[in-house]
């Protein structure tokens, strides 16, 4: 999996290299805005119930942070997207103010797009392809040393991504990610183990120690639609909604739905 | 048109849909939170076996008398009692508003042996010196007119169990050391085998330890294996004496497994808690109290269990609450008199 990674940013960074060597070569720069880099804050809500940690049904609640980065090839034919995310807060039950418990999560997600030439409409741009996620969440109530969970997913995803442009500066678009192959990463079957306690000081050791985990074992959705508002030729301005719903079918079950919002920009190069 | 309209709404039909998404929230009524107890332990607790608890049976005897018009002082009493079966240290409930909490295993006696024992005491009547490590919750000194040292470890939780490498290189000119770990509360397995290590004499296996990791009681991950390692730049192989009491539990039951192992260390006081195992996650009931559980299994290198049983002094001796009220630490006093009748140490 990790592999596949780091040939897949090897490639990305290759071509990106020798793009700029030919730009150098004639002696012009790309007048085309191929790139786009953005950032974006909002607020993560959800819902979330992990066995391993409480049978109690808790309200997620927290800030949101993304970073993105998307090239598209001139004629719009491929996409590469880059996407990083970062959201920490508070999980709440209801009436049960004691158990309050804090949360974070990271997500790193790195895909491939490429156009589908069937659809051929000039406002309307369909895309189909696959996605590297990893993503890790950790929960903790008083310290770790007293309640504490984690889980995560690396993996391949499909995904397909619609774009629309509705008037000459306003675009929306509208994504589909769902997992095929993950590796999942859950605490052992009481939590705490002798791995667990040798490694606490070593997060890496966690954050990999997972197990193939096909369909019947894990599923995802991850939906997210935004809208463009071109406020310059090199600005957009965007607002976001993600919808992921998560479950892990176990003894010990584990469901997630969070609906992000976030607002962001993005600058065109 | 419409249709960028219907995307741009379809977000607020997924916001306010907790139980649907979640399902039921557990729901707090006497007989379920009993039923979700009673499960938690059948599913997670990993001494049954060991301590010869037949969890099923229990269930026919407290179940009975958990019903729907069951006051939540009721629910507290026959949960405790069902609890006190396990006599496990590490296992205790808690309840908030006011705050309770009831720890399984003898609570009464656990009470008394924090009386039994006065660091202030050892301070003020017995240390000529006295040197605080405030990050470790250690302190040392000399024994007034001995050539003896002395450590107290309140647990085995520190910043930086290495510290006690100085401990050892200040004490190291006297002809004995008291190791005192009376109380000593727990912790880490790995600080308390690093303390540990400056005494050691030799590296050999210690413990084993397993984690419960399945359904049924007797399923155990592979047994990890535990050995004593020399640490420090120098150990300390003159004459160590351990002192013990009921209070001395869970990692601090483990440092004694260590160093007990090494053969110029005797134990003087009394048989310790007797619980060595890891222990879970804090749990969550939906009537907000919480408790927590043994999941671990701790064995000797010849397969024995003393999980309930704790480790037996070398030499018995124990303190009263008087003995304490008259600036009395006889446990203390009888290691400074083994010291001199076993090694002509003063």
């Amino acid at each position: 999996m990790y592999k596949f990674l780091i040939v897949f940013i090897s490639i990305f960074l290759i071509h990106k290299s020798l793009h700029a060597q030919n730009s150098n070569i004639d002696g012009i720069s790309s007048k085309s805005l191929n790139d786009h880099i953005g950032v974006s804050v909002g607020y993560n809500q959800g819902y979330f119930k992990d066995l391993l940690f409480s049978p109690l049904n808790y309200i997620q609640g927290g800030a949101l942070y993304g970073l993105r980065y998307v090239r598209q090839s001139p004629n719009d034919k491929n996409l590469i997207e880059l996407n990083m995310q970062y959201s920490s807060g508070e999980l709440n039950v209801s009436d049960l103010d004691n158990f309050t418990a804090s949360y974070l999560f990271g997500k790193f997600k790195l895909g491939y797009l490429h156009r589908i030439s069937l659809i051929k409409r000039n406002n309307l741009k369909v895309y189909l392809g696959g996605e590297y996620q990893t993503q890790i969440h950790s929960l903790e109530w008083l310290d770790a040393s007293v309640a504490a969970s984690w889980f995560g997913t690396h993996g391949l995803r499909v995904k397909a991504l619609a774009s629309y442009q509705i008037q000459k500066r306003h675009q929306v678009q509208t994504a589909l990610s769902i997992p095929v192959f993950q590796s999942l990463v859950r605490p052992p079957f009481n939590v705490r183990d002798e791995f667990v306690d040798e490694n606490q000081d070593n997060i890496l050791a966690f954050v990999f120690r997972g197990e193939s985990a096909s369909l019947d074992k894990y599923f995802a959705i991850d939906w997210e639609t935004s809208y463009y508002f071109e406020l310059s030729k090199r600005l957009d301005m965007l607002f976001t909604y993600q919808m992921i719903y998560q479950r892990v079918f176990d003894v010990h079950r584990l469901i997630q739905f969070q609906n992000q919002l976030n607002i962001g920009v993005s600058f065109k190069f | 048109m419409r249709y960028t309209y219907v995307l741009l709404l379809l977000p607020l039909i997924f916001v306010s849909c907790e139980e649907a998404i979640l399902g039921d929230f557990p729901a707090n009524d006497p007989e379920s939170v009993f039923e979700l107890f009673w499960d938690d332990f059948d599913k997670h607790y990993s001494l049954f076996i060991e301590r010869d608890v037949n969890w099923d049976s229990l269930y026919t005897v407290y179940r009975p008398q958990v019903t729907a018009t069951t006051t939540e002082e009721e629910l507290w009493i026959i949960c405790t009692n069902l609890l006190e079966h396990l006599d496990d240290g590490h296992t205790f409930m808690r309840k908030y508003n006011p705050l309770e909490t009831f720890v399984s295993g003898g609570q009464t006696l656990n009470q008394q042996s924090e009386q039994e024992f006065s660091t202030n005491l050892v301070r003020s009547e017995y240390l000529a010196t006295t040197t605080d490590l405030p990050s470790e919750d250690i302190f040392y000194g000399k024994l007034r007119d001995k050539d003896i040292g002395y450590i107290y470890l309140a647990h085995q939780s520190g910043s930086d169990a290495s510290m006690i490498d100085q401990v050892i290189d200040v004490l190291k000119i006297h002809k004995a050391i008291i190791v005192d770990i009376r109380q000593n509360a727990g912790g880490s397995a790995y600080y308390a085998a690093r303390i540990a290590g400056v005494f050691a004499d030799s590296e050999q296996l210690i413990y084993t330890s397993a984690t419960r990791n399945g359904k049924n009681h007797d399923d155990f991950n592979t047994p990890t294996e535990f050995y004593s390692q020399k640490a420090g730049d120098e150990q300390y192989l003159k004459p160590v004496i351990v002192l013990t009491d009921r209070g001395t539990i869970s990692a601090g039951e483990l440092f004694l497994l260590h160093i007990k192992a090494f053969a110029h260390v005797t134990q003087i006081g009394t048989t310790t808690s007797g619980d060595f195992g890891r222990t879970s996650n804090r749990r969550f009931l939906p009537n907000g109290w919480t408790y927590r559980y043994s999941v671990g299994r701790v064995l000797l290198p010849d397969g024995q269990n003393i999980d309930g049983i704790g480790c037996i002094p070398n030499v018995y001796i124990k303190n009263t609450i008087g003995d304490i009220a008259a600036n009395n630490d006889k446990v203390l006093e009888k290691a400074i008199d083994y010291l001199w009748t076993t090694y002509g140490i003063e």
